[in-house]
C-alpha cells in the first residue's frame, strides 16, 4: 500500500504506508482515513523528505539487525549543522521519535564542553541578557566554568 | 551597537527560535549527566535560563532529593523553595569552597573579636598594612606560607589572598567587600575580608563537590546543639569534600539547607538574639550577609576547639536557610 507525500517545494514522493507511518502525524492520518489523496507537507522541503524518508525506510529494513541500524544512523547524522536543524525541525513536525531524538542527541554533543559563547555562536542565538543580568548569571554559575 | 528590534528580528531567524520549547528541553536533558552543562546553557540567553531553572534543575532536585524538596515545597509561599530551583541545585552538586564555609575567615581571634570587642591594637596594625599596600595591584602568582597563630601578627591567610589577587569592579566574584569598610564596622570579623576575584583559586569558591550528590536530615541533626533537635536541617553526605591548605588542616567542607528556617529555632535564637551578621555571602543565593553558627551556639559543644582556638566545626547560614561549613579533623590530644 503506497502513499503519497508533498514536500513544500511541490515535490511528490511515492512511499510504502510501512514506512510512511513511523512519522506518528502520518500514521494519525492514515488512521483516520485521510490518507487517500497526497498528503501535503507544507513544513518540509523536497531535500529535506528525501533524507527522512531514507531513514524511515531504513529502520523498517534494517529492524532486525541492531549493530547494522546503529551504523547507519551514525553515519546518517553526520550532516552540517543547517542540515541537522532541518532534520530536527522535520523530525518534530513528523513526529517520528528516533531521528527526533538521534538529532537531539548530535546537538546536545555539539554543545557539550562548550562556554556560553560558543553555545550562542553554534546555535546562533543572541545574547538578551542585560549587562547586569548577565554578571549577575556569571556569578552564579561560575563553579561551572574553570576546572 | 545593536538594538534590541534588530536583536529580536535576528532571534526570530533562528531556527533555535522555531524550536518548541519541548524539542529544546529534549536537547538540554541530553546534557543532564554533567551539571555544568546546565549551568553554562543557563548564561546563554533569557529563555534558556527560564527553561533550566524552572524545568531542568526543578526535575533533577524533585528526582534526586525527593524528601528534601517536598519538605522545602510545604512550608514555602512560591512553588519553588527559597533561593529559588537554581540554588537548591547549587546546593546539592557545589562544595562551598573555602571561602564560604568560612575557613578563610579565620583570623587569630576566631570570631572572639565580635563577642568581646575589637582589638585595637590589632586593628590599627592591619589599617596600616592595607595603607601601605593599596597602590599594590600586581596579580602576582598566590604563595601560601603558613600564617602564624601568634596575637602579635596581623598577617594571616586572608591577606595572602587580598594582596595576591587583582580587584576588577567588573569581574569581580563572590566574596567581594570593601576592606575599610570591614573595620569600621565593629561588629564584623577582625581581619579585613579580601576581595576575591577569578583569580582566586578554584577550590577556595564554589565548585563542582566530588562524591555522591545527596542530603540527608540525618547527618544535619548530628550538627545542632541539643535545643535544636527539632529543626529540620538537611546536610550533603559526610564527611564533605575534602580541602587543605599548606601546612594547615584539613578541612571536610560541608553544605545544607534549612527546612522551613523562618520557623526554626535556629532562627529564632539569631534573629531574636539580634546576632549580627557575617559580611560573608552565600554561595548558593544573593544574599550577601551570612550568620555564624558557631558563635551563635548553635551547634554541638562537644566538637570543641583545636590549640590554637580554631573550632573542629564552624558553619555559616543565610536567610534562606542555606549552610556552608567546615570541620577538621579532632585535635590528637582532648
Amino acid at each position: 500500500m503506497a502513499l503519497e507525500l508533498k514536500s513544500s517545494d511541490n515535490k511528490i514522493f511515492e512511499v510504502e504506508e510501512l514506512v510512511a507511518v513511523q512519522s506518528e502525524t502520518i500514521k494519525s492520518l492514515v488512521e483516520d482515513g485521510c490518507a487517500d489523496n497526497v498528503i501535503p507537507l507544507p513544513n518540509v522541503d523536497s531535500k529535506t523528505l528525501e533524507l527522512v524518508l531514507d531513514w524511515c525506510k531504513n529502520h523498517v529494513d534494517m529492524k532486525l539487525d541492531e549493530e547494522k541500524l546503529k551504523e547507519y544512523e551514525d553515519k546518517f547524522i553526520e550532516v552540517d549543522q543547517a542540515v541537522l536543524y532541518d532534520l530536527l525541525l522535520a523530525a518534530n513536525y513528523l513526529n517520528i521519535k528516533d531521528l527526533l531524538n538521534r538529532a537531539c542527541q548530535k546537538v546536545a554533543d555539539m554543545l557539550k564542553g562548550k562556554t556560553p559563547e560558543q553555545i550562542r555562536e553554534t546555535l546562533n542565538i543572541v545574547n538578551d541578557f542585560s549587562p547586569e543580568e548577565e554578571e549577575e548569571i556569571r556569578k552564579e554559575n561560575l563553579w561551572a566554568f574553570e576546572e | 551597537m545593536e538594538d534590541m528590534l534588530t536583536k529580536k528580528k535576528k532571534m526570530e531567524d533562528t531556527v533555535f527560535a522555531k524550536l518548541s520549547d519541548d524539542v529544546v528541553l529534549n536537547i538540554f536533558f541530553k546534557l543532564e549527566d554533567d551539571p555544568r552543562n546546565w549551568a553554562r546553557v543557563a548564561c546563554v540567553s533569557t529563555k534558556f535560563s527560564s527553561l533550566i531553572r524552572n524545568v531542568c534543575w526543578r526535575n533533577k532536585c524533585t528526582t534526586t532529593i525527593p524528601s528534601v524538596v517536598s519538605d522545602l515545597l510545604s512550608s514555602a509561599t512560591a512553588d519553588s523553595p527559597p533561593g529559588g530551583w537554581a540554588a537548591l541545585h547549587k546546593l546539592a552538586v557545589c562544595c562551598p569552597g573555602l571561602l564560604h564555609s568560612g575557613v578563610l575567615l579565620e583570623n587569630s581571634d576566631f570570631g572572639l573579636e565580635r563577642e568581646l570587642g575589637p582589638d585595637e591594637t590589632f586593628r590599627n596594625s592591619l589599617t596600616l598594612t592595607l595603607n601601605n599596600n593599596n597602590t599594590d595591584t600586581n596579580n602576582t602568582p598566590q604563595t601560601h606560607e603558613a600564617s602564624s597563630s601568634s596575637n602579635s601578627c596581623s598577617w594571616s591567610l586572608y591577606d595572602d589572598l587580598y594582596f595576591d589577587t587583582v580587584y576588577d569592579v567588573a569581574g569581580s566574584t563572590e566574596g567581594t567587600m570593601n576592606p575599610v569598610e570591614v573595620l569600621e564596622n565593629s561588629n564584623s570579623v577582625g581581619v579585613g575580608v579580601g576581595v576575591v576575584k577569578d583569580g582566586i583559586e578554584y577550590s577556595k569558591r564554589s565548585h563542582l563537590a566530588s562524591g555522591v550528590w545527596n542530603l540527608s536530615r540525618e547527618e544535619g541533626s548530628k550538627l545542632l546543639a541539643r535545643q535544636f533537635r527539632d529543626d529540620c536541617l538537611y546536610i550533603c553526605d559526610w564527611p564533605g569534600c575534602a580541602h587543605n591548605i599548606e601546612d594547615k588542616r584539613n578541612y571536610m567542607l560541608f553544605r545544607g539547607i534549612f527546612k522551613n528556617f523562618k520557623r526554626s529555632r535556629v532562627w529564632r535564637t539569631i534573629n531574636d538574639g539580634n546576632r549580627s551578621r557575617v559580611d560573608l555571602n552565600c554561595a548558593f543565593c544573593e544574599c550577601k550577609q551570612t550568620w555564624d553558627l558557631h558563635s551563635a551556639f548553635c551547634l554541638r559543644r562537644y566538637f570543641g576547639f583545636h590549640d590554637d582556638g580554631e573550632p573542629v566545626v564552624r558553619a555559616y547560614v543565610c536567610e534562606n536557610g542555606h549552610v556552608s561549613g567546615a570541620w577538621t579533623d579532632w585535635p590528637l590530644y582532648t
